[in-house]
């Protein structure tokens, strides 16, 4: 028999208990750790976000007129529809009660634009599908500073019921919509990027709503392409990109729970072999959560999706996380037995 | 997080994406299982006198990681938080989800080919 190489003995059942111990803590290190929304609650104030309706993307340049400009609402909610009739849209200075039978369906769009030919004569140029609505009684945005707010058909005293808003510039306490809640000061008055194309502010993502402005973890960013009326899409993907890699993702999970199990056989003819337990069945068992995973990523990309939905993700990635950490168990045990029995010959 | 100017952007980041980190901490411990067993059956095969093919698995695990773990979580903290923010990055999700599936499926072979090999030597 060939000399074995020399075998380190600093790795033992304590170290792995260590490992174990220290795997678990930066688990719950991640799971307890503040979520971006929260993580910036020093430097604004958090606040309950609107439930529903949130102004998504605003385009008022410095420099520009009501003509060009427009803004947006999204509905957060996927399954409820709104209708828009009754709801009071207000800037800084004026306010207009929509009366329109139009209905912003669930996650849907809605974009507003303030001459009702601003989309004929090419001034707006609306996304694919986009449901537009007129509102020349609001008269346009003030670029330098002003605010756009949702309220309800009935908002309460003092107008106190606001849906959503925001505000870019310096609020002014003497504009006639002015309230304590808007942002001192609000985003930067958007101007065009260094090389003059346009952009935009939105909120991103698009369903995010925590109150803050453009701050760390806050909703708003510059956009550099403009969506008026509609999400940003990207190019389709390639058959590479999305259905081969979609082939490529359920067809490697499977074939590693495979190679977890050819490494539990393994361990069962060594138990046999040498007559020592290597709890190959810990080993056969612990890469379940792989299967389980690859069966998730496989419903899931089934339908042509390029992602799992937070579902699915909750229910696949702890599964395999916690089915990693006992493989790992697993094989720990089995390598410490086997070199302790190699060692010894 | 904003990063302004990051490729000409303003980027969000999401430093601690969950659930996806539960997933590139599960692989990471895989990764680290398998460096464990690619010890064990280097031991085994020296014994039989064959090849060093365990080097295929230690080549794996690192593929693991940098194919697999570092992209997704790219993926994860910089492109989905952006994608209603620039159409550019739903390019780059794509194709670094591509490079993360495809490298996970070339360190599956890479562990199965070595394990399988021992299978049948020790029939």
């Amino acid at each position: 028999m060939m000399p074995l190489r020399p075998i380190a003995r600093r790795v033992r059942a304590g170290s792995l208990t260590i490992v174990a111990a220290l795997l678990v803590a930066l688990l719950f290190a991640g799971l307890l750790a503040p979520t971006p929304a929260h993580a910036g609650a020093g430097t604004a104030p958090a606040a309950v976000g609107s439930p529903s309706l949130v102004f998504s993307e605003v385009y008022a340049p410095v420099g520009s007129d009501p003509a060009t400009q427009w803004f947006e609402l999204h509905n957060r909610q996927a399954s409820i529809r709104y209708p828009l009739n009754g709801l009071i849209l207000a800037t800084g200075h004026n306010q207009v009660t929509l009366s329109t039978s139009q209905v912003i369906t669930g996650s849907g769009y809605v974009l507003f634009v303030f001459t009702t030919d601003a989309i004929a004569k090419g001034l707006v140029a609306p996304s694919k599908g986009a449901q537009v609505v007129a509102v020349p009684d609001l008269g346009g945005l003030d670029p330098s500073a002003d605010a756009l707010i949702l309220y309800p058909p009935v908002p309460g005293p003092d107008k106190s019921l606001i849906i959503d808003q925001v505000n870019w510039g310096k609020p002014n306490p003497n504009w006639p919509n002015y309230n304590a809640a808007l942002w001192q000061p609000g985003l930067d008055p958007l101007v065009l990027s260094a090389d003059g194309r346009p952009r935009s502010w939105g909120r991103t993502p698009a369903d995010q709503d925590t109150d803050q402005g453009h701050t760390a973890g806050g909703d708003w960013t510059l956009h550099e392409i403009l969506s008026p009326g509609g999400r940003v899409v990207g190019s389709p993907p390639s058959d590479f990109l999305l259905g081969w890699t979609n082939w490529a993702g359920g067809l490697s999970s499977l074939l590693l729970w495979a190679a977890f199990v050819i490494i539990a056989v393994i361990a069962y003819r060594f138990e046999r072999l040498r007559d020592t337990r290597t709890y190959w069945q810990l080993l056969l068992l612990a890469p379940s959560g792989i299967l389980f995973y690859t069966i998730i990523v496989s419903i899931g990309f089934s339908s042509g999706r390029t992602a799992l939905n937070n579902d699915e993700k909750w229910l696949a990635f702890p599964v395999l996380a916690l089915s990693a950490l006992f493989c790992l168990i697993a094989v720990g045990i089995f390598r410490n037995v086997a070199r302790s029995l190699l060692e010894g010959d | 997080m904003n990063l302004n100017n990051l490729w000409g952007s303003d980027v969000r980041i999401d430093w601690l994406p969950m659930p996806p980190l539960l997933l590139e901490l599960g692989f990471v411990l895989l990764a680290v299982a398998l460096l464990w067993y690619s010890r064990v059956l280097g031991d085994l095969l020296t014994i039989l006198r064959k090849p060093p093919i365990e080097v295929l698995i230690v080549i794996a695990a690192w593929v693991i990681i940098l194919a697999f773990v570092i992209p997704h979580y790219i993926t994860s903290a910089v492109f989905y938080p952006n994608l209603d923010a620039d159409p550019r990055m739903t390019t780059y999700l794509l194709t670094f989800r591509s490079i993360s599936f495809f490298g996970l499926l070339t360190s599956a072979v890479l562990v199965l080919f070595p394990s399988l090999a021992y299978y049948v030597w020790t029939r």
